[in-house]
Formats: C-alpha cells, sequence, structure tokens
C-alpha cells in the first residue's frame, strides 16, 4: 500500500528533478551532421539559425531608434535569405520588445536564450550593461546597438561604430584643430545616466587634450520635463560650444528653452541626440538647423559607397514604409558583422557559440560596404574599439536623413590615443 | 539676481503645472478615497488629441483643447460609471489595481492608435513669445500656466464653498452615508470628480507639452514627479496640491540652478531627490502633509 509519505516523498523528488532535466534539455542542444557541429539555435535538418533581437518595439525610444535598427538587420538578413543564405542556412529571428528596459531586456533574455544562436540586436546602453554578465555565462554573443565605451571592454559584446567618449573627442578636434578655434569656451549637458556618463568623459578628455575652456558641465535627470536651470546655467557660463549627450525629446526641449532664454550657442549633438523626426516639429526646425551632430558613416543614398544601393533596394523592398533613416543604415551595418561572424564559423565547420566566438576572434577586419569604416576587433579592450573616426554633419532638413556632412572622415588626436 | 529671479519664475510654472496635475489626484481622492494612478495616462491621451486636432485636423488651438478635454472627461465618466460604480465598497487595494490597468489600457491606445515615435505637440505660441524684464524672460507659455492655475484655483475654491455641486462634494468626503442620508447623489459626486479630474489634468499637460515642444507615450510619467507634491500638501487637500506643488516646482528648479556650484558628489543629481528629501522632511513633522486632514478614530 502506498502511504501518504511514501507519496509525497515522490512527488518532491519528481519536482526537485524537474530543473535539472529542464536543464540538461536546455544545454543539450548541441548536435552535429555532415562535420558541421552545431549548437542552440541551429536546426540541422530545416537547415535554420534562429538570431535573437532585443529591441524596444514600444516606448519612446522604439519608433526614432529601435524600429529602424531591428529592420535594418533584417533587411540585411532576409536579403541574405533570398539569395540562398549562408552556404543553405536560412536566418530566422526571434524577437522580443525590451521596451529601452534593463529590468524586461534580462526578462526577454532569459526567455530566449536557449533559442538562439546569437543575439544581433541588442539595443541600449543600460539594457545591454544589464544582460552583459549573462550572456557571458552563456558564451552568447551580442551584437551590441551602443557605442557605450565601457561596453567595449566585454569578452562577448560586438560593438560597431565609434564609442561615445571618442566621438565627443573628435567633436572638439575639429573646433580646434580643423576650424583652428583656440581655447573655446565649451561647455557639456549630459543626462544622469552611463550613457551620459560616457559622453563626460569624452568631455573632460578632451577638456585635457585641447586645451578647452571647460565652462559648465551641466546634468539633468531622464525624467526631467523642465531644462530652464541646466540652460540658464549654460547661459550664465558663456559656453560657445555646448556638446550634448542627450536623446531626442531632450534635445528638442533644451534647445527650445536656450533659444527661449535668448542664448544661441553651436550646439554639438551625441548621435543618439538627433533623430529626423525632431525636424518634423515645427517650431524646432528653424531652432535645430545650426546644429552639429557627431557620427558616422555614409549619408543616406549615396551610391557611391558600395553597399548604399543594395541597402537601399533592400529597404525598398523588405521595408517600403521605411523613412531615410541613420539607425536603419546602422541596423544594416552591424549586420555586416554577424554576417561575417555566421559565414566564417560555418567555414570552420562550427556553429556552436564557442565557434562563433573563435570566428570573430579570428575575424581582424570587417568591411562593411562603405556604410561605417571597416571595423578592426582583437582580444584585448584596446583592440575592442571598433573604429575610432567620426564625421561632423550639420542638421539639414533638406537632406534625405536630415544631415549633410561638414568634415570628412576623420580621427583626432585624443581619439586616436584614447586607452580604454 | 536676474539668474535667481530667472530660475523662480521657471519653478512657479513649473509648479504650477504640478498643481494641476496634483488637483486631479487629490480631487478623486477626496471625493472617493481612491489614489488614481491612470491619471499620467489621462493627461498623455489628452495631450494626443489636441496635438491632432491642432497638427492633423488643423483645428485652431482653441478649439482642440477642448476637444481633449471632452475626450478625457469622457473616459473618467465612463471609467467610472463602468468600473468604478461596481467597485463601491470594494477595499482600496482593489481599486487602485484596477486605475493600474486603465493606465496600461490608456498607454497602450496611445501606442496603438498614434505609434510610438515622437510627435510635435500642439502650442497656440511661438517658442520665443513674451516679454524680457531686467533680463528675464517671461515667456507667453509660463506666464499662461501661472494665469490658468490661479485662476483655476479661485473657481475651485468658490466651486467647493458656494455651489451647490461643491458643497455635495465635500459632504461626500466627509462622511459618505451622512451625504446619503442627506439625500445627496454620492454616484454623480463620483461622476462629478472624476470628469472634473481628468479635465484639469489634461490641462497641465497640455501646458507642459507646450514648453517641450514634442511628446511621446512617455509623457504621462510627468504625472509621477506631481505625486511628492500632493503627498507633502496633504493628499485630500486641494489648496495643499496646489502649494505642494509650487514648492515641489521651485526647490526643483533652484536646486538644478545652483547644484553645480556644490561639491560634484553632492551636487550631481541632487535635484532629482529634493522633492522627495522636503516631502519626507514635512512628513515627519506633519504625518498628513501640510494641509492634510488629521483622522481621528475611536477606539
Amino acid at each position: 500500500m502506498v502511504t501518504k509519505r511514501f507519496f509525497f516523498a515522490c512527488i518532491l523528488i519528481l519536482l526537485a528533478g524537474l530543473p535539472i532535466l529542464a536543464g540538461c534539455a536546455g544545454s543539450s542542444t548541441g548536435s552535429s551532421s555532415g562535420g558541421l557541429k552545431a549548437g542552440p539555435g541551429v536546426d540541422l535538418n530545416k537547415k535554420t539559425i534562429t538570431l535573437g533581437i532585443l529591441s524596444p518595439y514600444s516606448g519612446p525610444v522604439a519608433g526614432p531608434v529601435g524600429i529602424p535598427i531591428a529592420n535594418g538587420v533584417k533587411a540585411f538578413f532576409y536579403h541574405v535569405n533570398d539569395h540562398g543564405g549562408i552556404n543553405g542556412f536560412k536566418v530566422q529571428f526571434v524577437e522580443q520588445d525590451t521596451q529601452y528596459s534593463p529590468q524586461l531586456e534580462v526578462q526577454k533574455y532569459n526567455q530566449i536564450r536557449n533559442q538562439v544562436l546569437m543575439i544581433a540586436d541588442s539595443l541600449g546602453t543600460q539594457p545591454t550593461f544589464a544582460i552583459k554578465d549573462l550572456a557571458a555565462a552563456d558564451h552568447m554573443l551580442v551584437s551590441a546597438a551602443t557605442l557605450s565605451s565601457a561596453l567595449a571592454r566585454e569578452k562577448y559584446l560586438i560593438l560597431v561604430g565609434t564609442p561615445y567618449r571618442l566621438q565627443v573627442e573628435n567633436a572638439f578636434d575639429y573646433i580646434v584643430n580643423k576650424l583652428g578655434v583656440k581655447n573655446p569656451a565649451t561647455a557639456i549637458i549630459y543626462q544622469n545616466d552611463d550613457y551620459g556618463q560616457d559622453g563626460l568623459t569624452g568631455y573632460r578628455e578632451a577638456v585635457s587634450a585641447y586645451h578647452l575652456h571647460d565652462v559648465a558641465q551641466v546634468s539633468f535627470a531622464v525624467n526631467d520635463t523642465d531644462f530652464t536651470a541646466q540652460v540658464a546655467q549654460l547661459k550664465a557660463s558663456g559656453a560657445k560650444y555646448v556638446f550634448m549627450t542627450t536623446l531626442p525629446t531632450a534635445t528638442a526641449t533644451i534647445i527650445a528653452t536656450a533659444y527661449k532664454l535668448g542664448y544661441n550657442p553651436q550646439w554639438i549633438l551625441q548621435s543618439p541626440a538627433f533623430s529626423i523626426q525632431l525636424l518634423a516639429v515645427p517650431a524646432l526646425k528653424p531652432l535645430i538647423s545650426r546644429a552639429w551632430v557627431v557620427s558616422q558613416g555614409a549619408a543616406w543614398g549615396d551610391t557611391s559607397v558600395p553597399g548604399m544601393k543594395q541597402m537601399l533596394e533592400d529597404q525598398a523592398k523588405y521595408f517600403p514604409k521605411q523613412q531615410p533613416d541613420g539607425y536603419f543604415e546602422f541596423g544594416y551595418a552591424e549586420s555586416y558583422v554577424t554576417y561575417a561572424i555566421l559565414k566564417k564559423a560555418m567555414e570552420n565547420g562550427d556553429l556552436t557559440r564557442d565557434g562563433l566566438f573563435r570566428a570573430f576572434e579570428s575575424l581582424q577586419s570587417v568591411d562593411m560596404g562603405g556604410l561605417l569604416p571597416p571595423a578592426h576587433y582583437g582580444s584585448t579592450p584596446d583592440q575592442r574599439v571598433p573604429t575610432r573616426d567620426s564625421v561632423i554633419y550639420q542638421v539639414d532638413a533638406t537632406q534625405p536623413a536630415g544631415v549633410k556632412p561638414l568634415s570628412s572622415d576623420f580621427t583626432g588626436v585624443a581619439a586616436s590615443q584614447s586607452h580604454f | 539676481m536676474a539668474y535667481f529671479l530667472q530660475l523662480v519664475f521657471a519653478g512657479a510654472a513649473q509648479g504650477c503645472i504640478y498643481a494641476l496635475i496634483g488637483l486631479g489626484f487629490s480631487i478623486i481622492f477626496k471625493a472617493s478615497q481612491v489614489i488614481n494612478f491612470a491619471q499620467g495616462e489621462l493627461l498623455l491621451v489628452g495631450t494626443y488629441v489636441v496635438a491632432s486636432a491642432v497638427l492633423n485636423w488643423h483645428l485652431p488651438f482653441l478649439l482642440a483643447l477642448p476637444l481633449g478635454l471632452l475626450v478625457t472627461i469622457l473616459i473618467g465618466l465612463l471609467f467610472e460609471r463602468l468600473v468604478l460604480r461596481r467597485m463601491i465598497g470594494r477595499p482600496p487595494f482593489t481599486i487602485l489595481m484596477i486605475t493600474i490597468g486603465l493606465d496600461i489600457i490608456l498607454r497602450t491606445l496611445v501606442v496603438v492608435g498614434w505609434g510610438s515615435r515622437t510627435i510635435p505637440a500642439a502650442t497656440p505660441f511661438t517658442v520665443t513669445s513674451g516679454f524680457n524684464v531686467a533680463g528675464v524672460h517671461l515667456g507667453s507659455s509660463d506666464l499662461w500656466t501661472i494665469a490658468v492655475t490661479i485662476v483655476l484655483c479661485a473657481a475651485l475654491y468658490y466651486f467647493f464653498r458656494r455651489t451647490r455641486y461643491g458643497l455635495a462634494m465635500r459632504a461626500t468626503a466627509l462622511d459618505q452615508e451622512a451625504a446619503l442620508a442627506m439625500g445627496i447623489d454620492v454616484r454623480t459626486v463620483y461622476a462629478l470628480a472624476w470628469g472634473l479630474a481628468a479635465a484639469i489634468t489634461t490641462l497641465g499637460g497640455v501646458l507642459l507639452a507646450i514648453d517641450s515642444l514634442a511628446i511621446d507615450p512617455n509623457f504621462g510619467n510627468a504625472a509621477l514627479v506631481a505625486f511628492p507634491a500632493i503627498i507633502l500638501g496633504g493628499l485630500d487637500s486641494i489648496s495643499g496640491a496646489v502649494v505642494g506643488g509650487v514648492i515641489i516646482g521651485l526647490t526643483s528648479v533652484l536646486t538644478a540652478g545652483y547644484e553645480s556650484r556644490l561639491p560634484a558628489v553632492v551636487g550631481t543629481g541632487l535635484h532629482e531627490v529634493t522633492p522627495y528629501l522636503i516631502m519626507i522632511l514635512i512628513l515627519l513633522i506633519r504625518p498628513y502633509g501640510l494641509f492634510g486632514s488629521r483622522k481621528v478614530e475611536r477606539v
């Protein structure tokens, strides 16, 4: 006869064993066929590779940044799929809405970690910070759509583009060395988070490297709605060049507040501070048109760049409603690196996560069709900075992407010497 | 001196916005003892409707504004009629959770209806409209915000002191059962409170959006900033919401204006915590807020 105690003991053993069994199921996805080793996210029978996208599809960052980048990533691989895939393997995506929240990013990462071979797009400095240790524990490569210099040190994170910190340094190199302004009165306004701190680090390095006359370093909270105090400080400081490590909505309010207070310095926008959507705000359009943006890469529609024609065709074919947008271009360019890793791993016969990491380390340099300058990757933190160059753009509503280049692509003295 | 006065003016205008949003919280709490966590999303919907009416349907601002108010009043009334009325007598926590549900529904509706992109806010002014006095710029939008708040406070004072429905609301707030016994239609009072609160909060949102120039689906978070204001003023006090709003607005802007003169370890981000520090300090001295009613229970 089965006693109650025996029955409950069996239930307990079963419940205790379930997580172990589940863990085994999660980690025993490796297999091999035809000399090709495969890890999670690879189906050798159906010849598919599943990649993850962790991006805000709702919330304020979704429209201007998250969705265009994700569209760029998908357009790149839809094209690859339509042209035979990678050695016959088709790429598919598991997409999760993170709402730009670190907590949600972790939750969504944990939901998909056993379904994907790597993360093809993780948007945002703070969300990516939140999953970097989890990704390292899983040996999961993450293509991060962030330019935080602090994340360049991470073994399993792939950055594409010049970090924020170096963008700031290049901006002041342009003012001092290209325009020949000596000891300019400068200031920075930054949001009080990791993104802002990276801009501030670059600003402080630039002050020292270029002997800037630093007159103000002003911060604001992400939830601030009134910027009168910050702008009044900038005005009182007499700064002629003000660098903005902000996001588009704050950019709009700060510039409008300054104009209202009769303060009109040369605004220099960190790349995420600008969005072409700002030009759709009628009252703001004339105010922001004097501003500069520090970014890099080919101007939208410049078909003299080898990769531009293909990108425009893919955008028209797969995302016809997508407006000209630097973030779409970034997502598309970012995918050149992911593609190169997958291709290399395939050639090595190892489509496991460790195989992908070895492939990434052996890449050295990736050509991104001229959409962004070639990225270089090594194993030390300094070598993990993919690019150090920038282009200074002028905001220009007549241009397809809302900006036109003021300078050629260049790397300033401070940015070339900056150590991470 | 001009610098200080500029900050005081901006702080007063910002405080008036908090006061308007806080009034919405207080009116509902006073009438029904419910903290409405959907207040921010009512503000969001109203602001989006006004923006769309001006930019897409090309209505003049002065027509778009009542339209936005009407939409949020209707949402408030419908919510009260269809949901809250069935919850009378249920624990306050249950009702609070329902308002959180409404908050999520309204935000989702905004994303579905307008998308998650940043859109231009409706404004009747140019950015520079206003005038300068002794080096201080008095912007039209800020002047209007202060004027609207003063007029509205006077109107509410009159409403609660002199009108039949205002007195009914006060009686209901004091003792619901006694009010019923006196023949007051408590359901109408609740509906009135929700409609009034929705309209005042929306007005605060529209005035805030004028200065922001652009709005996005996170715009409703502005209501959270008003929260310390109503707590320190006294949750059930109309005048407390106004005084609390102005105190929070002034201290927040003044701290932001002077924090860079403090050592970095103290100054950086100080204005973010100042409203909460003041709130804690005042609650330590007056646990029911500056103007809140002290509850006495017979045990």
